[in-house]
């Protein structure tokens, strides 16, 4: 091949030197007009390419844009005029316009074919439009923006038809969806005709018409959702099926804000939830959470759900003061542990996510992440005390199952499910000094299993901390260490010293782990029938020789005797504390007593005596004595004498000591004195906690203070301000904290 | 450095002076506080106090301290000296600040040295003293009246440094029960039992 370029030559024939430029534009005008009124058979390609070749090379290009302009023009201008005959009857005017955008298409294509000689040559060059996107600029302009407001209207109109059909049967869908078509050809500088013009529009007439659809419409809040449900997923399909897939995305983003937060679907949402919660209903709360991602309406959820449990937990009724005080608190209980199950389960299976690590930035709005511990902990506290008791009362009810040996499984998995409850409560002091109370009892009068009791205790510890067990660690070694002690003793005396058929166990308790008042010195005075005081002397002395350092003191009232006591119709055993059982032995030498007599051989204080002959005498299921004259209350007169028409349904009778015969008032003072040493033990807290950060911070600011301490103790209760401010008062009485001269919201520690 | 102190001065500290003590006792000072014709009742008289460095009342004041601090003071004759309270006095009702130091140093006149808190009775009059309306912390009578009922009521035996300290800075935020039931916050860092008394004032609807 020649390294030269040899220059293409165009045959002179292509061109029409011969003529002048002004009859060739003339030419093109004409076979523009012959184009458009399809007079195809008159017009030659050959011709019209050579023609708009020569004016091409001619350099005629802004003159043929003007022909092109001017004839096109002229036509459209005219077919405006034939379709504004159509203005304002919707269906017609878009078919029409469809028509007439189709058939100009192919005027505009075989324009375009004629010009391809200008478009590569001169509109390259000269950066213009091509012959076809000119044309469809002008049929944009002599056109669309002439009608546009009447193409808008039927157009809008035509979308809430089919709404209003709720059907994309027949050929309106389909217009439309060509209408937008065309929109969407017709380009602008930035996107195109749809996207500028008519998107904004649709979206906001979209918005009107379904709330005004969605108004005072009369429907029970399930048809609602159903309704809702199928309003989005009709105009899904029609949005599918017309629309590209970024303005559907719009479309459906705008209709769940009207869906969702339309007032009569926002009264709606609690009672959809109760619905949901009530029956079960996991597919029904799966649709609610399913309707939107938004957070704020994932917000409003969790609150209706939050409100049900709320609500739920409130109508359970616990009635503390009834006299089946125990089967209440114990109902109440269980109820709360099933309720707090059920919603656990619930919102599981609906696909809350349980997960706790980071709320805040996940992803996924519905989560379940301390929802129940929330309100449950809010709710308890609410509860106060009562709560507190509730609670305990059924633990001690729940243990005190595990006596017959049976059912241990059961009883350990309902002793599990109550953890999340009592973890929850904000006073845990005041829990475990209460479940301290209880689980004394149990010890002592053999009502639990120990194994289940040092399991259970060991959960608290878990929870709670060890803080909180050490003393019932101590509780469980003493009764451990006791029963050694007791099996040891027993091997040490000779068989025939031991009293016939006497099962004797002796409970040794650490008086700094239990809670109970140190006994008192009349207590030890008791005279015990012979038996007992020999082998409570040879307990003590067995007892001095092994722990040598040791003081040893008698807590009668604290023990049982169990009597083997043959009456007229049956044969029972009796469990009744010591005293009681001294009391009713006084029978083996006497067949009647009075008041002093007793008082005399048992050296009782006589409010103590009183106290047991209650128990004995009044009550009506432990009724072993009986008194003379029989009235309902005992006199320093009365003669008593062993009950022999007594009997029972069970072999097994226990004779319970009265709470005490004394004025209330006395007997509150327990409780305040409990309630004093709770006090005590706080501010003991807290004054250690605010040396400790102090000590460290050496400085800090009253509220930062504050809220470090309120960090510190609240595992174990709630600060309260008249708490930390008490303790305040007294660190700087007792100089360990003074404030800072320059600021009084300061303080420091004194070393 | 040796000072030879004015005669006249010197004359003064004899007038005053409990001689087998050789120091200025409490009835030296009485005797001292009515010749520069005040009264025991007059604030400016723990001014006095302060400036002769008195720690305790009962303590009395030394020959030296007596002598140096006036003649610091550039006084040596009574009239001198008076005119030195007079402008003190005119400070304790203009100058705040002066006024609160005066204030904290009168606890420490004031307490039993064996004991870290004021006994009430004297707390109080203390407090009548301080807060007359010619001194510059302005407390409406009524809240002064309830604070002192409150304490009565509450069966109040003492009052600690901190609350003798905290009272004056309450009474310089709140001058008056509107200004209590305004912008009082409990979880600010009064002491626990000016929040009590927040409480007593809701309590008994004076506020």
């Amino acid at each position: 091949m020649a390294s030269k370029r040899t220059k293409i030559r165009i045959p002179n024939r292509l061109g029409n030197f011969e003529e002048s430029a002004e009859s060739l534009l003339s030419s093109l005008g004409q076979a523009i007009d012959e184009i458009c009124l399809e007079h195809y058979p008159r017009l030659s390609f050959e011709h019209l390419y050579r023609l708009v070749y020569t004016l091409t090379l001619r350099k005629k290009g802004p003159e043929v844009f003007e022909v092109v302009e001017l004839h096109i023009g002229k036509i459209l201008d005219q077919r405006r005029k034939d379709l504004e005959y159509y203005k304002g009857k919707g269906y017609e005017l878009l078919d029409a316009l469809c028509v007439e955008w189709e058939k100009e298409c192919v005027h505009f294509k075989l324009l375009s074919d004629v010009m391809i000689y200008m478009d590569k040559v001169y509109c390259k060059q000269e950066m213009k439009p091509e012959t076809y996107d000119f044309a469809m600029r002008l049929f944009k302009e002599r056109i669309v923006l002439p009608l546009s407001a009447s193409i808008d209207e039927a157009m809008i109109q035509e979308f809430n038809n089919i709404r209003l059909k709720q059907s994309l049967d027949g050929p309106n869908a389909h217009l439309c969806k060509e209408l937008v078509g065309i929109m969407e050809t017709l380009a602008e500088e930035k996107d195109n005709y749809f996207v500028n013009h008519f998107e904004p529009l649709l979206l906001a007439e979209t918005e009107k018409y379904y709330q005004s659809v969605l108004k005072n419409k009369n429907l029970d809040s399930v048809a609602r959702l159903e309704y809702m449900k199928k309003l989005r997923n009709f105009e899904y399909e029609l949005d599918s099926k017309v629309l590209n897939n970024d303005s559907t995305i719009k479309i459906i983003a705008m209709l769940d804000k009207v869906l969702l937060w339309n007032p009569d679907f926002l009264n709606d949402k609690p009672t959809l939830v109760r619905l949901a919660i009530d029956t079960n209903g996991i597919e029904l709360m799966k649709e609610l959470c399913q309707l939107s991602d938004d957070s704020e309406y994932a917000k409003r959820l969790t609150e209706a759900v939050k409100k049900c449990l709320r609500d739920d937990a409130n109508s359970l009724n616990l009635d503390m003061n009834s006299k089946k005080r125990t089967q209440a608190a114990a109902k109440w209980t269980a109820s709360l542990i099933e309720l707090y199950d059920r919603y656990d389960r619930f919102l599981r299976e609906v696909g809350f996510s349980p997960d706790i690590l980071d709320p805040e930035s996940s992803k996924d709005p519905y989560h379940s992440a301390g929802l129940l511990d929330n309100v449950f902990s809010e709710f308890l506290n609410q509860q106060g005390k009562q709560a507190t008791d509730a609670i305990t009362l059924y633990l001690d009810v729940l243990l005190k199952m595990t006596q017959p040996k049976r059912e241990i499984e059961r009883v350990k998995n309902d002793l599990e499910a109550s953890v999340k409850l009592f973890k929850l409560l904000s006073e845990k002091d005041l829990f475990v000094n209460a479940y301290k109370q209880q689980m004394s009892r149990r010890l002592l009068q053999h009502r639990s299993m120990i194994e289940v009791e040092r399991w259970m205790v060991k959960r608290i510890k878990d929870e709670l901390g060890v803080f909180f067990t050490s003393k019932l660690d101590g509780m469980l070694r003493d009764i451990g260490v006791s029963n050694e002690i007791s099996r040891a003793f027993k091997n040490s005396i000779d068989e025939d010293r031991w009293p016939n058929a006497l099962d004797f166990r002796p409970q040794v308790l650490t008086v700094t782990s239990w809670s109970f008042q140190a006994p008192s010195a009349s207590e030890n005075d008791i005279i015990l029938p012979i038996q007992l005081e020999q082998l409570k002397l040879d307990f003590e002395s067995y007892y001095a020789k092994k722990y040598s350092e040791r003081t040893l003191q008698w807590a009668h009232n604290l023990g049982y005797i169990e009597l083997g006591l043959q009456f007229d119709e049956s044969y029972h055993d009796i469990s009744m504390p010591i005293p009681a059982a001294v009391i009713c032995l006084l029978f083996d030498k006497f067949d009647q007593l009075t008041l002093e007599m007793m008082e005399e051989q048992t050296r009782i204080p006589e409010q103590e005596l009183l106290k047991h002959l209650v128990s004995l005498t009044l009550v009506p299921k432990s009724r072993i004595l009986r008194k003379k004259p029989s009235s309902r209350s005992i006199s320093r007169n009365d003669k008593f004498t062993i009950n022999y028409s007594f009997t029972a349904p069970t072999r097994k009778v226990k004779v319970q000591p009265v709470a005490s015969i004394l004025p209330p008032s006395r007997s509150d003072s327990n409780v305040d004195l409990v309630q004093d040493s709770l006090k005590r033990e706080r501010l003991n807290e807290t004054n250690a906690a605010i040396v400790r950060l102090l000590k460290s911070h050496q400085r800090l600011s009253h509220n930062d203070l504050a809220s470090l301490v309120a960090e510190e103790v609240k595992n174990r209760f709630p600060m309260s301000s008249s708490l930390f401010k008490k303790s305040m008062n007294y660190l700087m009485e007792k100089e360990y904290v003074q404030r800072d001269p320059e600021n009084l919201s300061i303080y420091h520690y004194i070393s | 450095m040796e000072v030879t102190y004015p005669e006249e001065l010197l004359a003064l500290y004899d007038r005053y002076a409990n001689k087998e003590l050789d120091r200025i006792d409490i009835d030296g000072l009485i005797r001292l506080i009515r010749d520069l014709e005040y009264k025991l009742e007059d604030l400016v008289t723990i001014s006095l106090a302060k400036i002769m460095h008195c720690s305790k009342l009962a303590e009395g004041i030394s020959k030296d301290t007596f002598l140096s601090t006036w003649y610091m003071q550039g006084c040596s004759t009574i009239a001198q000296m008076r005119h030195v309270l007079e402008d003190l006095d005119i400070r304790l009702q203009t100058d705040l600040d002066y006024l609160a130091e005066i204030y904290k140093y009168a606890f420490d006149l004031a307490v039993d040295s064996n004991t870290r808190n004021l006994d009430l009775d004297t707390a109080i009059e203390y407090w009548r003293l301080f807060f007359q309306p010619q001194y510059s912390v302005h407390v409406d009578e009524k809240l002064m009246s309830s604070w002192l009922r409150f304490l009565r009521e509450s069966g109040k035996q003492n009052v600690t440094r901190d609350t003798w300290q905290m009272l004056l800075e309450f009474f310089k935020r709140f001058p008056s029960l509107e200004a209590v039931k305004e912008n009082y916050n409990e979880e600010d860092a009064w002491p626990y039992i000016i929040d009590e008394f927040y409480e007593y004032l809701q309590v008994e609807s004076l506020i």
